[in-house]
């Protein structure tokens, strides 16, 4: 009988990642997720460093959400100075997580996550039968790349000072490319809302940031289930607990595990989403609230819809920029939260009347979602080991449930050995 | 050493980062052309790693941070022809290097109350550890000099890599000088290659590619101490991402100076 299962390095999600079950009278008994990335010390290394630095030195901390990690650093920054960004500051910065997020969406789907359900190994064999899909995916990543580029100077780590008057450009050809991108998105969303995903409905607790009058990206109220919640309040409500075996910290809600990411967005804002988007999830028959973890791939293909629809607007309606206020240092101390693809992101400072850092956290979505995954791969293997799986099976499912939540174990190798004893 | 199709065996690993430069590698034309010129045998980031041959070209991310991280390059390194160092944290040690040059007790007591079992060591470049052959610097690394350099190993034509400092690219570009703008712009003793994208974009060079060979560190210094810096301003921009290198030019330049 099977009374451990350890899967050393997760492949296909981004980070190092282990995985632990200890196994009892046929139950799960103990579930550990660790991510096993050697630490990098961020918060600590902008400790004393200029808050102009801020930025270069957070947006290394991922390469996938490079451009939230910027606007939150500069927003909690800003709140610290007490300066208000210009409505066209606001808009670019939009727009930057905007085309992150369409490109890190459309990497999950299609490279992470879509090999699982045709049974292949990689994206790579599977455009060798399914070609248009690795087209359809290169050719969205491809626009989201061209958003980052054209608002933050480049495709990863983008530009973005404290302050700094946004460039002109002419965006004629980005609004065709956004437009004739719609196509695509549609086939996208056809296709992850008709896969065949496992059965795993539970109910728990979904937060995101919540906007009255648009789908939260930027700025909003954090939001669950359970009420609205002031950013500044948010320690009082999210606690990060360190576990001895991961090196990335573990975050709670009131106690309880909850869920962050474009599933959490999509449940809870679905108001909030354009007309066309609502429109669609009537045509392809999707069911909401989404209560199955493995549906949050439909979540990221919906909001691609509704993100291009929004990038249009943003575009269409992007007016010269009123001159942004000047800098004056002071002492002070700011939160900003903003939605990552992964979901909510916070960055916190503190900073003295010579502009430089003295404090600093960060809670990243990964984080948040560790605590929902140990419980649902519990669920998972729960139920396998009741069907009498086979232990293949079982790796395959715990994997294909892992990749997704889309996590970001802040990133790299992954190549899997697994164990049973 | 080809593979049966002829194609170069490729391995893509990342070791402590933040997967940039990987998915440099799967964003537009350098998955076409590295699908097509190459043969992909381990790619952990998107493909299951069953493949436990050897590799003609192997490609590393990131910073040695903890003891695994040195384990693994070690392990690539005796199944690889070649090594390629992939970004600024496999090349210079990149931001988590900057651990190096502060309390590194207190830092770690400050992001978790419990640290030992991080296994942490200090951050870098993974040249400290293992032999490296071939580099690709940058943060994110440059696209076309990746590009160029899957044809140069395709075609077997020798790579010939960048030497003129940042500053060079960025007066062709007619950029105006940061330096004489009141900020401390690392571009004329770095490593270019880059298209001066950071002085392009109203951001200062900060060094990450590392000091070009010739770099004259004295005569920097003194440009700067005129504009009324201090050496530790001026160290503190080094330190963010290739500090370590900047600390040996600095003893050459000295050395140099004092012979």
């Amino acid at each position: 009988m099977v009374k451990e299962i350890n899967l050393n390095h997760i492949c296909k999600v981004e980070g190092h990642a282990d995985l632990t079950l200890k196994i009892e009278k046929n139950k799960v008994k103990t579930c550990k997720l660790k991510a096993s990335e050697g630490a990098r010390f961020f918060e600590a290394l902008v400790i004393n460093k200029k808050l102009q630095d801020v930025q270069e030195i957070v947006s290394r901390i991922c390469g996938i959400c490079s451009s939230a990690h910027t606007v939150a650093s500069i927003q909690a920054l800003e709140e610290a100075l007490q300066i208000t960004p210009t409505k066209t500051q606001s808009t670019i910065r939009k727009l930057l997580m905007i085309g992150e997020r369409i490109r890190s969406h459309i990497t999950h789907l299609y490279f992470l996550s879509l090999p699982d359900y045709y049974n292949v190994s990689s994206a790579l064999q599977l455009g060798e039968k399914h070609k248009d899909k690795i087209d359809t995916a290169i050719s969205l990543i491809s626009l989201g790349n061209k958003i980052i580029e054209l608002f933050g100077g480049r495709e990863i780590h983008p530009f973005l000072e404290i302050n700094e008057e946004m460039p002109k450009q002419d965006l004629t050809l980005l609004l065709n490319q956004l437009k004739e991108s719609k196509p695509l998105i549609n086939k996208t969303i056809k296709l992850f809302s008709s896969l065949n995903y496992p059965k795993l409905e539970r109910k728990i607790d979904y937060l995101c940031l919540k906007n009255k009058n648009d789908y939260a990206t930027i700025s909003g109220k954090i939001t669950t289930a359970s009420g609205l919640i002031n950013d500044n309040d948010y320690k009082k409500h999210i606690k990060e607990s360190i576990k001895e075996y991961a090196t990335s910290k573990f975050a709670l809600q009131k106690n309880k595990p909850y869920e962050v990411g474009a599933i959490a967005r999509i449940n809870n804002n679905y108001n909030q989403l354009d007309n066309e988007t609502k429109r669609t999830i009537k045509q392809f028959s999707i069911k909401l609230p989404f209560n199955n973890p493995y549906h949050n791939n439909i979540a990221q293909a919906l909001e691609l819809l509704h993100l291009a629809n929004q990038a249009i607007k943003l575009i269409t309606n992007l007016e010269k920029s009123e001159k942004p206020v000047k800098i004056k240092i002071k002492s002070g101390y700011g939160v900003s939260a903003v939605e990552a693809p992964r979901g909510t992101l916070f960055h916190e400072y503190k900073i003295n009347n010579q502009g430089k850092i003295t404090y600093c956290n960060i809670i990243t979505p990964t984080v948040q979602n560790l605590n929902i995954m140990e419980k649902d791969i519990t669920a998972l293997v729960n139920q396998l080991l009741e069907q009498k799986t086979s232990k293949e099976q079982t790796i395959d499912q715990i994997e294909k449930l892992i990749r997704a939540y889309d996590p970001c174990f802040s990133c790299s190798t992954h190549f899997l050995k697994v164990n049973w004893l | 050493m080809k593979s049966k199709n002829n194609k170069l065996k490729i391995g893509l690993y990342g070791i402590s980062g933040c997967a940039g430069c990987l998915l440099s590698f799967i964003y537009e034309d350098c998955f076409k052309q590295l699908a097509e010129l190459l043969d992909i045998k381990a790619f952990p980031l998107i493909k299951e790693n069953s493949y436990t041959g050897e590799f003609d070209y192997c490609f590393i991310e990131g910073t040695v941070c903890f003891d695994k991280d040195i384990k693994t390059i070690k392990k690539l390194r005796k199944r690889s022809k070649y090594i390629v160092a992939l970004g600024a944290c496999a090349h210079v040690g990149g931001v988590p290097s900057m651990k190096n040059f502060l309390d590194k007790e207190k830092i770690m007591r400050f992001v978790y109350p419990v640290y030992n079992h991080l296994k942490s060591t200090d951050p870098k470049p993974i040249n400290k550890h293992i032999k490296v052959d071939y580099y690709l610097p940058q943060c994110p690394p440059n696209k076309s000099e990746i590009l160029d350099f899957i044809k140069c190993i395709a075609t077997g034509r020798p790579f010939k890599p960048y030497t003129d400092p940042v500053c060079l690219e960025c007066r062709k570009k007619g950029n105006p000088c940061l330096l004489n703008l009141g900020k401390i712009c690392l571009g004329p003793i770095t490593n270019g290659g880059c298209n001066a994208i950071c002085p392009s974009n109203n951001t200062i060079c900060y060094g990450c590619r590392g000091p070009c060979n010739d770099a004259n560190l004295p005569a920097f210094l003194s440009l700067l101490k005129e504009k009324g810096y201090t050496l530790k301003q001026l160290h503190e921009k080094m330190q963010t991402f290739a500090g370590l290198q900047f600390k040996d030019q600095e003893k050459k330049s000295t050395w140099l100076e004092d012979g």
